[in-house]
């Protein structure tokens, strides 16, 4: 498998200070791509610069040319603090996932789809509902439906389970597994997760300002990087008992 | 219902309300994009671009939209760049942008004509400032600008609600916003005439803000925005042809009224949102049933009452073309002059207007008439063609009188408006 999307030696910046450097990675079509890292590391910025939201600042990201921008669905980081009081509802966000699609109007298979995708996230007795007027975790759904109707071979999601119940948590891993497996999508999605997304992941990545480690995931599970991670997260757990 | 067809007998205030309906139903749907984006205060910078242009234009005797709509496209989008562009303080250079051409306009106005009607018209608004070429432009565009809006209507949702998004899912999203800018541009520099450039950017935020009160989906809100800034209008209009005040600012005032209400009644039935939407769309339902069942009568003599007599005077002066022949019915001083051997060698029919700077202004006509003239002084009323005449070689205008009465009874001989 050739690569999809290509890193070489990239690095971001803000206001000049560079916060990730040296990244040298390759993304293939099909793959389940999890990063990983601490607050701040720089995940986030990096998936902005894979969907061109952040300039790099050295290197190169380069796409196969079957990569096509109208076909990611995308879920930001705290979707749910997205435009406070902006009156739109449920189905209205949910249907704009389809815009991407080089056309002004929507069809009625949209309007099913779109319905379905709802019913996977269990929202679909919010559908009429004020987007501004749900919580927080609802909020995270919506966002999820309408990246759904605009991924046709790649999601892109900033921890997409932010402020979802276990069981919405679960039904979310499950589907994005289904999607990676059966319709071929490919994956990229951030996550603090790691035990869980290790089950399904093929690649991680893993960031501390630079890359840490980059490799399968059984390899990850094995390496240096994770113990020491995990090392870290069993001090966190120990504190707060 | 008297009053409509009585307003609808004014060529002028027709003329008004064609263009009028269609910037406020333009602006009231871009207004809910720029307020959502939070971009409201573009529309005041690009109203104070269009004045200085406006300014300029008339200064060099240029037709004032040909200059203007391209000078404040441009300002659009570098108010865009400008706000989209977090190291410079958005809203300071907006400002800065705005001030500045207040202040070209405003120079080249002393420097050309001095303070004059003109510049209140463009400051203020006025409903008398435009000639037929103006509204056919002024309808061609902003029908141009309500079709563009329903055809990128999903794409301009997507792109307001969440532009991140948008930009990474493929659309373009700089495109989107270039269109949303050049569209306010020429739906602003358009209103300007009629709402006055310190006034159009009421146009734009208040029926946004208004619908927003009780209304809670996209759709809801645009709809119920054209709606409230088509009541709104028409309700000003109204109110300026009675009360005899400004048509901007009485629209504002009364889009200052809708408001005010929409918020009580969003904070007394938050639960009843159903009874709020069907109150709004049966308001606009009786308003547009009534407006419409107007037939609109073609009168053969056009009267000059003492409401509007100036405004009427003056469109027939812009718009003489749709006026010549046309019997002409009005009632005022007749005046004689004198030349230098004592002779009468002119007749009109006039009142006095608002004095400017301590010399009264006369309004009316020279009047030729076959028969006995009266006597200078008398209080007359007159019917007559209009004709085009030559008075020290300028071209103007005259009316050939059918007949002339004395009145006992004088009636206003000073008009306002
Ligand atoms: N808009 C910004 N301006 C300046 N610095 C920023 C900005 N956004 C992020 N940074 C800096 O860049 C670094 C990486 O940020 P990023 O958002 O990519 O972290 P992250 O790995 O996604 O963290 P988290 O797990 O909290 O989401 C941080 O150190 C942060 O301080
Ligand atoms: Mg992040």
């Amino acid at each position: 498998m050739n690569g999809f999307i290509k890193f070489q030696n990239v690095s971001f910046e803000y206001n000049s200070v560079k916060v990730v450097e040296n990244l040298t990675f390759e993304i293939c079509r099909g793959d389940y791509f999890c990063i990983f890292g601490e607050n701040g590391s720089g995940k986030s910025t990096v998936i902005k610069g894979l969907l061109k939201l952040k300039q790099t600042f050295e290197g190169q990201i380069t796409f196969s040319d079957d990569f096509k921008r109208n076909e990611i669905g995308y879920v930001p980081q705290i979707a749910g603090q997205l435009q406070k009081d902006f009156p739109a509802s449920v189905f209205e966000i949910v249907m704009s996932g389809f815009l991407n699609k080089r056309k002004l109007f929507y069809s009625k298979n949209d309007k099913t789809v779109a319905n379905e995708n709802l019913k996977i996230l269990k929202a679909q007795n919010l559908k009429n509902k004020p987007f501004n007027e749900l919580s927080s975790g609802q909020k995270q759904r919506i966002i999820l439906a309408r990246a759904l109707c605009a991924a046709e071979k790649t999601l892109v999601l900033d921890e997409p389970t932010t402020g979802l119940d276990p069981s919405a948590t679960s039904d979310l891993y499950q589907c994005l597994k289904f999607l990676n497996k059966e319709k071929k999508l490919t994956i990229i999605m951030i996550s603090h997760d790691i035990n869980r997304v290790l089950q399904d992941a093929d690649k991680i990545l893993h960031l501390q300002k630079k890359q840490l480690f980059f490799g399968s995931a059984k390899d990850y599970f094995n390496s240096q990087t994770a113990k020491v991670f995990n090392f870290y997260n069993k001090e966190a757990n120990y504190g707060t008992i | 219902m008297e009053l409509f067809s009585e307003m609808f007998s004014y060529a002028f205030i027709v003329r008004a309300l064609v263009v009028g309906i269609l910037v406020s139903l333009c602006a009231s749907l871009l207004g809910v994009s720029l307020v959502l984006k939070r971009y409201s205060m573009i529309g005041d910078g690009l109203s104070h671009v269009g004045f200085g242009s406006l300014a300029a234009a008339s200064a060099f005797h240029i037709a004032p939209l040909a200059v203007s709509v391209p000078v404040t496209v441009i300002a659009a989008f570098v108010l865009l760049r400008v706000s989209e562009n977090s190291k410079i303080k958005g809203d300071a250079g907006i400002a800065l942008i705005s001030a500045s051409f207040m202040a070209i306009g405003v120079i080249i106005i002393s420097l050309t004509s001095g303070m004059n009607v003109d510049v209140c018209n463009y400051m203020f608004g006025s409903i008398l400032a435009m000639s037929k070429s103006d509204v056919v432009l002024s309808v061609i565009l902003s029908l141009s600008v309500l079709s563009l809006f329903v055809v990128f209507y999903n794409k301009i949702f997507a792109v307001t609600f969440d532009e991140s998004f948008a930009c990474a899912t493929g659309i373009k999203t700089s495109a989107y916003n270039a269109i949303v800018a050049i569209l306010t541009a020429i739906t602003i520099t358009l209103g300007m005439r009629i709402m006055g450039a310190l006034l159009i950017s009421s146009l734009i935020i208040f029926p946004t803000l208004s619908s927003m009160r009780i209304l809670k989906t996209f759709k809801g809100v645009i709809i119920g925005s054209a709606s409230i800034s088509l009541i709104c209008f028409f309700a000003g209009i109204s109110m300026s042809y009675v009360y005899s005040t400004p048509a901007g600012a009485s629209i504002v005032i009364v889009n200052m009224i809708v408001f005010l209400l929409f918020s009580t009644i969003n904070f007394l039935m938050s639960k009843r949102k159903f009874i709020a939407k069907l109150c709004v769309f049966a308001l606009l339902f009786l308003f547009t049933s009534n407006v419409f069942a107007q037939p609109q009568r073609q009168k053969k003599i056009i009267e000059l009452k003492d409401k509007f007599f100036i405004a009427q005077i003056s469109d027939i002066y812009l718009n003489t073309k749709s006026y010549l022949g046309k019997i002409i019915k009005y009632q005022g001083i007749f005046k004689e002059e004198i030349d230098e051997n004592g002779k009468a060698d002119a007749h009109y029919v006039v009142r006095y207007g608002p004095g400017c700077c301590g010399n009264d202004m006369t309004v009316g006509f020279e009047v030729i008439y076959n028969g006995q003239y009266p006597k200078n002084n008398d209080w007359v009323e007159i019917q007559g063609h209009l004709k085009e005449s030559e008075k020290d070689g300028f071209p103007t205008l005259c009316l050939k009188l059918l007949s002339i009465e004395i009145l006992e009874k004088r009636g206003k001989e000073q008009v306002t408006n």
